[in-house]
């Protein structure tokens, strides 16, 4: 059973969408609906329209770093957010071993792979850039901003695809619930290449959504913003064989019994309006079964700002909050993935559980 | 007042290694000391000025599992499951007996589907198609998706791609996720298939060994990129009790931290490897005396072995010289995701065999690693607990804390 000492606070967020960078414009651009669909820019604009974030200026928003120009467009998103996220909640790292990060990333470095793996086959592979290879691991973006921030705590990679915001938010959660830490952050990226643009069959988008993460005592004690509790999770893996609907709807009430909360307590719902392959309207049938007879409002926004693969269940948790800004008391966040897993997420007004 | 965390034990394990497939064969080469080190199979390495790894040979996925893999399925994927596989077998469970949602999957890898994108790469620059759905097939979740569509599990279903330490984080989050109730049974570990990608990144490290892998020898130069799976059976040791499991080892303490520097070079001090040794042993709540061996990262790279070594000093002082550490990388190669996973197998078979594997192809001893690398011989001694070290790229530091179960030797 949960106890006050295991309440999680979201007490920071930083958000680069195909709205723009910052949380205001794409609450702005969520709220009016606004698509926000166009080209890549540069030499690379006619492999088709995505969302592309194309007011972010690194110089701007991050600290200097010579190590930035080894940055992919995966790791230089997250940076930005997390650089956004950690202003946001005023928490200053310097000294402390323990705070950390936990990022959910799979799609975003597969354009850094192919690009080194295609060099040494074209040059040869002595002359494959050593700098280059770095960006080959899965986990390097999360190892970047650990460097560029001096994240010294946990530094974990998740990388279950369009789940993997919601994932890393509960694995950052649970994190916090053992008491290895005060707070750290937590969230997912991705950016855009040509190369992913022409082989997806959806039309894509990038972003990246950061949160600080914080247990509820230390954010009261340094008096922080609260925009939301982390009051429940739950999540299935949907193996096929079995019967998909049921074990969602079963991983919706999973957190929702997690939160203490009954359907007729969610006052809206964010979802990822996307199915596991081979399984059309799944999203849907599970909420509508496991909300048995409630209506809350349910908001998706992928068709403004294409498909942000690994981004787009942290973007949802921005969608969420956004959401309680604007006065409602508890949210669903749904999000499954193309590959059969599905997460749920209940986020509550922070007074609510205080 | 907090209660006393679930204890959490390592009930079956499952390898596909370059060693041999299976506990059997694993642990019977690795105390004989067996090199698996040879000519690189999986690809043309006549551009290379390095020609040998450490790969598994004739691997057999239908024999061990007993039907052939699903269209498309990755090697990654296809020794995970097939360690997934084995390590069910050997715990004494049966898929079928178990309510779905109650059992996870938690793995780890380093570059995921890795050889689908190679094969796509080079269907690319011949203007071929190789692989027609190889982004349905590459991305890193498939791998714990193939073990959880391929017996039916529909409890959590994570990967955790931390490079060469993935395969201890994979397993510290199954703890988490028995002691926290969300799962009653996890598999749990690492995999990852021969990648030209590592080959190719370490070489142009200058980070490839030429002939052998010696870690800890004065003439260390480098690591043998390796391939394989190590899955571990996890969950609580009252379940395991209940259902009359042995069990080979308990999980009592992880350290997990980041260096927060450089993405490929650990930092000098040993700092951010220390204090994930001294987490973990505060986890457990262990002294320095309780520890009778380290299963070191011990890639055999002058800098690496430099730094696990000083960061060994640093957490035991003076015991530090009368602590058994070996590197099973001289015998494996360095598996990648795989490794800490294969290692933290090694770990548990060493507790609940009595034995310490030998770091082999030691000849020459180091001035600065001065430490008992147990060279060239393994060795039979009762052991209480053990760590599991690994570092990976992204400064990312690991160690796991295990110990003997009751009626261990």
């Amino acid at each position: 059973m949960k106890s006050r000492g295991d309440e999680v606070s979201i007490s920071g967020r930083g958000v680069l969408s195909p709205w723009g960078t910052g949380t205001a414009l794409f609450a702005d651009g969520l709220s009016a609906g606004t698509p926000a669909l166009g080209s890549l820019p540069g030499p690379e604009c006619a492999v088709g329209p995505c969302g592309a974030v194309t007011d972010f200026d690194p110089s701007i928003v991050l600290p200097k770093s010579r190590g930035l120009r080894e940055f992919d467009r995966t790791s230089l998103l997250l940076a930005g957010a997390t650089a956004l996220a950690l202003e946001d909640g005023g928490v200053v790292l310097d000294g402390r071993d323990d705070v950390g990060a936990v990022v959910g990333s799979t799609f975003g470095t597969i354009s850094s792979i192919m690009r080194f793996d295609l060099e040494a086959l074209r040059e040869g592979p002595l002359y494959a850039s050593p700098l280059a290879f770095p960006n080959t691991v899965l986990n390097a973006p999360t190892g970047r901003i650990a460097a560029l921030f001096g994240f010294r705590g946990v530094n974990a990679t998740i990388s279950t695809g369009e789940t993997s915001g919601l994932d890393a938010l509960v694995y950052g959660t649970e994190w916090l619930r053992a008491r290895r830490a005060p707070c750290l952050v937590a969230g997912s990226a991705f950016g855009l290449s040509s190369a992913l643009v022409r082989a997806f069959p959806d039309v894509l988008g990038e972003g990246a959504a950061v949160f600080l993460l914080e247990r509820a005592d230390a954010a009261r004690e340094r008096a922080a913003h609260e925009y939301a509790r982390v009051a429940g999770f739950g999540t299935a893996f949907l193996p096929r064989g079995l019967a998909a609907a049921p074990l969602a709807v079963g991983a919706i009430h999973e957190a929702l019994a997690s939160a203490s909360m009954t359907p007729a307590s969610i006052d809206a719902v964010v979802a990822g309006g996307r199915d596991p392959e081979g399984r059309p309207g799944l999203e849907e049938e599970a909420l509508r079964t496991a909300l048995d007879g409630a209506s809350p409002p349910i908001c998706t926004f992928r068709q403004w700002i294409g498909d942000t693969l690994d981004a787009s269940s942290g973007l949802e948790i921005a969608a969420a909050l956004c959401a309680l800004e604007r006065g409602a008391r508890s949210v669903l966040v749904s999000a499954f993935s193309r590959s059969g897993q599905s997460s749920f997420v209940v986020l509550t007004a922070a007074e609510r559980t205080a | 007042m907090a209660s006393k965390p679930r204890r959490v034990v390592i009930s079956g394990v499952g390898l596909v290694t370059p060693l041999g497939v299976g506990r059997q064969a694993f642990w019977t080469q690795l105390l004989a000391g067996v090199c698996a080190a040879d000519q690189v199979q999986a690809f043309d390495t006549a551009g290379y000025r390095v020609h040998r790894g450490c790969e598994v040979r004739d691997f057999d996925f239908s024999g061990l599992v007993g039907r052939p893999p699903t269209p498309g399925m990755g090697r990654a994927a296809q020794f995970a499951v097939a360690a997934a596989s084995l390590a069910l077998a050997d715990g004494g469970v049966e898929p079928d007996s178990i309510d779905p949602r109650r059992i996870g999957v938690c793995v780890g890898t380093t570059c995921g589907e890795i050889q689908i994108l190679e094969a796509h790469d080079s269907a690319t620059m011949a203007g071929t198609v190789a692989h027609d759905g190889w982004l349905s097939h590459h991305p890193a979740c498939v791998i714990p998706a193939s073990i959880g569509h391929w017996f039916g599990f529909a409890g959590p279903n994570i990967i955790i791609p931390t490079a060469c330490a993935a395969g201890n984080f994979s397993i510290g989050y199954a703890i988490d996720l028995i002691r926290n109730g969300r799962a009653d049974l996890m598999l749990a570990g690492g995999t990852d298939p021969f990648s030209r990608v590592a080959f190719t990144g370490f070489a142009r490290l200058g980070s490839l060994a030429p002939r052998v892998c010696q870690p800890f020898d004065r003439n260390r130069r480098g690591i043998l990129v390796g391939e394989g799976a190590g899955i571990v059976l996890v969950e609580s040791l009252d379940r395991a009790q209940a259902r009359g499991a042995s069990g080979y080892a308990e999980l009592i303490g992880s350290g997990f931290t980041s260096d927060a520097r450089h993405m490929t070079t650990p930092n000098a001090d040993g700092d951010g490897i220390a204090r994930a040794m001294e987490i973990a042993l505060g986890s457990a709540d262990l002294g320095l005396a309780d520890v009778d061996y380290i299963c070191a990262h011990g890639t055999g790279t002058p800098i690496n072995d430099l730094v696990e070594t000083r960061a060994i000093k640093r957490v035991f002082g003076a015991r530090a010289p009368g602590i058994p550490i070996s590197s099973i990388k001289s015998m494996l190669g360095h598996t990648m995701g795989a490794a800490s996973a294969i290692e933290t197998i090694a770990c548990a078979l060493a507790l609940h065999e009595g034995a310490v594997p030998a770091t082999i192809n030691y000849e020459t001893p180091d001035p600065v690693c001065d430490l008992d690398y147990v060279p060239n011989e393994s060795r039979r001694r009762p052991l209480r607990v053990v760590l599991n070290n690994a570092l990976a790229f992204g400064g990312v530091n690991s160690c796991l804390a295990l110990a003997r179960l009751d009626g261990g030797p």
